[in-house]
């Protein structure tokens, strides 16, 4: 080899720690000697976790003006506030950033407040965090939900759940101190309701459906509290004329209507229409879809004439019929398909019969009600589909075959409008 | 149908685009049908279990029961039928095993209706496996305790060709009975077994598949091989009492294209609340079977029937501690004697300098050709006289053979060939002159050179085979060595390092192992526990109860964490075997179907990203390539097995080297001393 141990050479090596050492090899003129004081590796995973951090991108900072409106006050913070609130609701709401300074600013205020914040106060920071919660990872990270007003909720709290909970953390505080705003009370009750959507859409994995009946129970709480807090506003109103309509209001500038409840019942309705995909909440918790039943109800009585609450209600019944049409279907399947099977006992299925078709009578009569030429066309779709649902149940074959050739026309029109291709359904109803 | 209806037209549900719509139009889904047991066993069963207890108490190597027909023919192809047409298998791989898997059969529960429907033979299947009526006929064979009803542990496996499972005991958490059912086409035309009443069992032997007892020599000491095959039949529940330190199988690889299909699982301890249940028993039973392990290894060891070989490092000799500068110090007659063997481009200065910079960085070097053409060429002509010489398969065969091969143990943690280099006589064959200057301190010297570790005192080298369809390694860290006395832990010095160099000179001459499908490869991965601090010291006995074990039923005992090996499986789940059709129906949003409840697609990719993170090298059998790594405590390191199919053997030539204690938490204090 005739390689020299003699080389005077300096040479640097790399320290883990980013710095760079001098070691002179003159010192033992061998550049195969090892001196203890130089650093050595440092392991397999140390030096990739070293060379991962290396890798990573500083934080950038993105710093962005926002502009508030001219006629807001430059010296009114909570005015600022809620102006960037009401610019966010008017805005394409695809960005995160302007919720990130509204509870960076309830945040600030909340801090170096000398006095009592308003109920609006704590329903905007309560919705800013509810709406975040859209942005969030999906990952559910190990921090915990904030625990108090004092922390920054917006860097504690990471995972939809956690925003959400932070959110009804805030509305629960804001209620403590004013206990009849009605704003608060409804975006708590979106929030409980976002919390089932959530937890609904995580209950394959994570087996948690019975997670979801005190969230909803804890919603139908806060929307019957808001109700009877508007109709004791109205009352009131009614009673004492308009000129105490702006005491009654507290410092909400946005009037709470009968028609943000419809809209909040729609919400929590469309939820428990999706648990009655899982029998666990159907069968232990009936009263739940009582109680949904009885508020449309109540709402159609005030207004009976009115579509989309005719809608809500016929959509929610079609979807209660739909496990006892999934039992009977079931049967039905089994009858034909598996003769083999004559030893499996069978549970008797008139009463699921009968129950799917009430259900799907009462939701037909509700759809019809909600019909209008203005229909989109998935709505034309639904109705086709109750239809073609109680039609296979129908043992009368003259209604059968009505209710089918009804169904033709609405798939007919729905695929005209666009909502779908329905071609094979059409022509197996019509060459059946 | 007890029902006035009759219906005319049986309409297939359309998928407007409304929310509501998809709940309206479900018209195909079905609740489960309530089925009495008595109509889903084979008729009889239970009239036998005196019968099965007899056999279970009289059977080998350990006790276990085969129940040739479990339940009704009907059912389960209904069952198989919905298992093919419904459910998304997910191929997964660690070091252990190699499979497809759906999920968790209890997640059946947490379906919708209309999908529940598509399981529903499934469902009234595992009900009945978990009824109080069948555990308790269980319970009569086995002798085995009350078990519970309320931890439904099932899931459903396909081994197709190059799938296995590697040898563990099964002990996990709560289990008590492992049992598996087998599901093979009951209509294959390739199968020619058939039982005594001319029924097609589904599979041939000659398949593999099949479940492997082994025998053990005392306590947690298994043999090297199997003494009971159990091959797949239809409609065959083979099960047995786990039991720690005895109940150690492993499946067989599937050698042919055929899916083998079975239901697998474990009947636990009664749980809180339930009849049976013991406050304190699981939590007693693992602490005994933690401590009656680490008992049975002392105990097996004392007997001569400890791990082989040994685990133990050796003093590296000849070492002239102190002063003396040639201790450290690479001589030119150290080049001299290691350039018979090494290729001469590693033994110059400027290599050396530069590795030694990367490896510093990296704690990692790669050396493509480091033996010398003429070595290389005198030991690749051994070798592949040695592959085409009939393979010692046992332990027996090898002493028949006269082979100096030995065969390790035991089977839950290694199986393979080695060779130790001998300090007293004079290599014989290339492959022993190899392991011999790897062993040398010469070798240890040019280590040094070329990795800057600055004192190496403690070694083990070996020369290994990796027979086809036979050997492997478990991923273990290095903290289960010990010193050559045999009795503590290398780590035990309170070194803030505590890590060791290991190389790894790969010689497999046979080529087509680059895509790592047939095993071979030897694979780093992190065990999340290392970081500035040193990990707490655990034997392989905590390790096997800590993390989520319990919640797994994947993962299985072999000394390593179980964290790391189920994001190693994630990692290596590239691609989805679809076994059917997966239903068209539609779903509300915020319903999961059948298809996303076993597919883990969402977590393979959470898992999959951690698992590329976690995963720190991985090298596939290559010829003449060495492979140095300085391994962090905690590390977890293994040869994946080698299949039947492979074009090989696996060879290679590895060695571990102790560095001495302060080697770098000197050299951090000296950094920090600098800042």
């Amino acid at each position: 080899m005739g390689q020299k141990n003699s080389f005077g050479l300096l040479i640097y090596i790399q320290s883990p720690f980013g710095r760079k050492y001098l070691n002179s090899l003159s010192d033992h003129t061998n550049p195969f000697h090892m001196s203890t004081k130089r650093t050595g590796p440092q392991g397999l995973a140390k030096s990739a976790k070293r060379r991962k951090v290396a890798n990573e991108d500083p934080l950038t900072v993105e710093q962005e003006t926002i502009e508030l409106p001219e006629d807001v006050d430059p010296e009114d913070e909570l005015g600022q506030l809620y102006a960037l609130h009401s610019g966010y609701l008017k805005s394409t709401k695809e960005s995160p950033k302007l919720l990130y300074a509204i509870v960076h600013e309830c945040d600030r205020q909340l801090r170096n407040s000398k006095t009592v914040l308003p109920p609006k106060f704590h329903k905007v920071y309560a919705e800013a965090l509810s709406m975040l919660s859209v942005f969030a990872k999906k990952k559910k990270s190990k921090s915990t939900p904030v625990a108090s007003g004092e922390q920054s909720a917006a860097s504690s709290a990471d995972s939809p759940e956690d925003f959400l909970l932070a959110s009804i953390e805030r509305a629960q505080i804001g209620l403590e101190a004013y206990p009849e705003a009605i704003d608060i009370l409804l975006v708590r009750c979106e929030t409980y309701t976002a919390l089932v959507e959530l937890k609904l859409k995580n209950s394959a994995k994570s087996k948690n459906v019975e997670g979801c009946v005190s969230a909803i129970q804890n919603a139908t709480k806060d929307y019957d509290a808001a109700l009877k807090l508007l109709m004791e506003l109205q009352q009131k109103l009614t009673e004492e004329g308009k000129k105490d309509k702006e005491d009654a209001k507290g410092d909400a500038d946005e009037e709470i209507t009968p028609e943000h409840l419809v809209k909040v019942l729609r919400r929590i309705s469309k939820v428990l229409e999706t648990t009655l995909e899982s029998d666990f909440i159907a069968e232990r918790f009936p009263d739940l879809y009582t109680w949904n039943e009885g508020r449309w109800a109540a709402q159609l009585h005030d207004a009976p004439e009115d579509k989309f609450l005719h809608r809500g209600l016929g959509e929610f019944y079609l979807a209660r019929a739909y496990p006892y049409v999934a039992t009977v279907e079931s049967q039905f399947e089994e009858d034909n398909s598996d003769s083999e099977d004559v030893e499996l006992d069978r549970q008797p299925s008139s009463i699921a019969l009968e129950q799917a078709k009430q259900f799907l009578s009462k939701s037909l009569k509700h759809l019809y009600a909600a019909e209008s030429e203005e229909d989109d066309g998935a709505f034309l779709a639904v109705i086709a589909e109750a239809q073609i649902s109680l039609a296979n149940l129908e043992s009368d074959e003259d209604k059968q075959n009505r209710l089918y050739a009804e169904a033709i026309q609405r798939l007919l029109k729905a695929q005209e409008l666009g909502a779908g291709d329905f071609t094979d359904m059409i022509n197996e109803l019509q060459n059946a | 149908m007890a029902t006035a209806a009759n219906p005319r037209k049986r309409l297939r549900s359309v998928s407007p685009a409304s929310s509501v719509a998809s709940g309206a139009t479900s018209l195909r889904g079905s609740t489960p049908l309530p089925v009495a047991s008595s109509a889903i066993f084979a008729p009889g069963l239970f009239d036998k279990a005196a019968q099965y207890h007899a056999q279970h108490a009289s059977s080998r190597p350990y006790k276990h029961c085969i129940i040739d027909e479990l339940v009704s023919d009907t059912l389960l192809r209904r069952v198989r039928r919905e298992i093919t047409t419904q459910l998304h298998f997910t191929p997964k791989e660690t070091d252990i095993y190699k499979l497809h898997q759906t999920g968790d059969l209890l997640n059946i529960s947490g379906l919708s209706f209309r999908d529940r429907g598509k399981l529903s033979a499934l469902r009234s299947l595992r009900d009945s496996m978990y009824s109080s009526e069948f555990r308790a006929f269980i319970t009569e064979i086995c002798d085995c305790g009350p078990l519970s009803g309320l931890k439904q542990d099932m899931s459903i496996n396909c081994y197709v060709k190059g799938s296995h499972l590697l040898t563990h005991d099964d002990v996990i958490g709560s289990r008590r009975v492992s049992y598996i059912l087998y599901l093979p086409d009951p209509e294959d035309k390739d199968c020619g077994i058939e039982d005594v009443h001319g029924r097609n069992l589904g599979w041939d032997p000659a398949w593999g598949g099949a479940l492997r007892l082994y025998e053990i020599d005392a306590k947690g000491a298994p043999k090297a091989e199997w003494n009971k095959v159990v091959p797949p039949a239809w409609n065959q529940l083979t099960f047995f009492v786990v039991q720690p330190g005895v109940s150690f199988h492993d499946v067989e690889e599937v050698v042919f294209d055929k899916p083998r299909l079975a239901i697998s699982g474990w009947f636990h301890l009664p749980q809180k609340g339930e009849d049976g249940y013991i406050e304190g028993l699981q939590e007693s039973l693992n602490l005994e079977s933690s401590r009656a392990a680490l008992a049975d290894a002392a105990a097996a060891a004392a007997a001569g029937l400890g791990e082989l070989p040994s685990p133990a490092l050796k003093g590296i000799s000849n070492f002239s501690r102190g002063t003396d500068s040639t201790y450290m110090t690479l001589t030119q007659q150290d080049i001299e004697y290691l350039s018979v063997t090494i290729n001469p481009k590693y033994l110059d200065v400027n290599t050396i300098l530069k590795s030694r910079d990367e490896f510093v960085d990296l704690s990692l070097l790669e050396l493509d050709g480091v033996l010398n053409d003429e070595f290389a060429t005198k030991l690749r002509d051994y070798i592949e006289d040695l592959e085409k010489s009939p393979v010692p398969v046992s332990v027996s065969d090898a002493a028949k053979l006269k082979s100096e091969w030995r065969v390790s143990r035991p089977p839950h943690k290694h199986r393979y060939l080695y060779i130790e280099p001998s300090r007293e006589s004079e290599p014989s064959t290339p492959i022993q002159q190899l392991a011999a200057v790897v062993g040398s301190r010469q070798f240890s010297k040019w280590l040094m050179s070329i990795t800057g570790v600055a004192e190496l005192t403690h070694s083990r080298i070996l020369a290994r085979r990796f027979r086809q369809g036979l050997d492997y390694t478990l991923a273990t860290t290095s903290l289960n060595l010990v010193d050559e006395n045999g009795t503590a832990s290398i780590d035990n010095d309170g070194d803030a390092s505590g890590g060791l160099l290991e190389g790894t000179l790969c010689i497999t001459p046979s080529i087509g192992w680059d895509e790592g499908e047939f095993g071979g490869y030897e694979l780093y991965m992190d065990d999340g526990a290392t970081n500035d601090e040193q990990p707490e010291q655990k034997n392989d006995q905590e390790h096997r109860h800590s993390d989520d074990d319990e919640n797994d039923p994947a993962v299985y005992l072999s000394g390593s964490r179980s964290k790391r090996r189920k994001e190693l499986e994630q990692l290596r789940a590239e691609a989805k075997l679809s076994v059917g059709d997966d239903g068209s129906a539609t779903t509300c949003e915020g319903q999961a179907n059948v298809d996303e409840l076993f597919d883990d697609s969402d977590d393979d990719e959470e898992a999959e990203e951690s698992a590329g993170d976690s995963v720190l090298l991985t090298s596939q059998a290559k010829w003449n390539v060495l492979t140095i790594v300085y391994r962090d405590p905690g590390v977890l390191k293994f040869v994946k097995y080698v299949s039947q199919n492979a074009p090989g053997s696996r060879w290679d030539v590895t060695g571990e080297w102790k560095p001495t204690p302060t080697h770098n938490s000197r050299e951090e204090a000296a950094v920090s001393d600098s800042d």
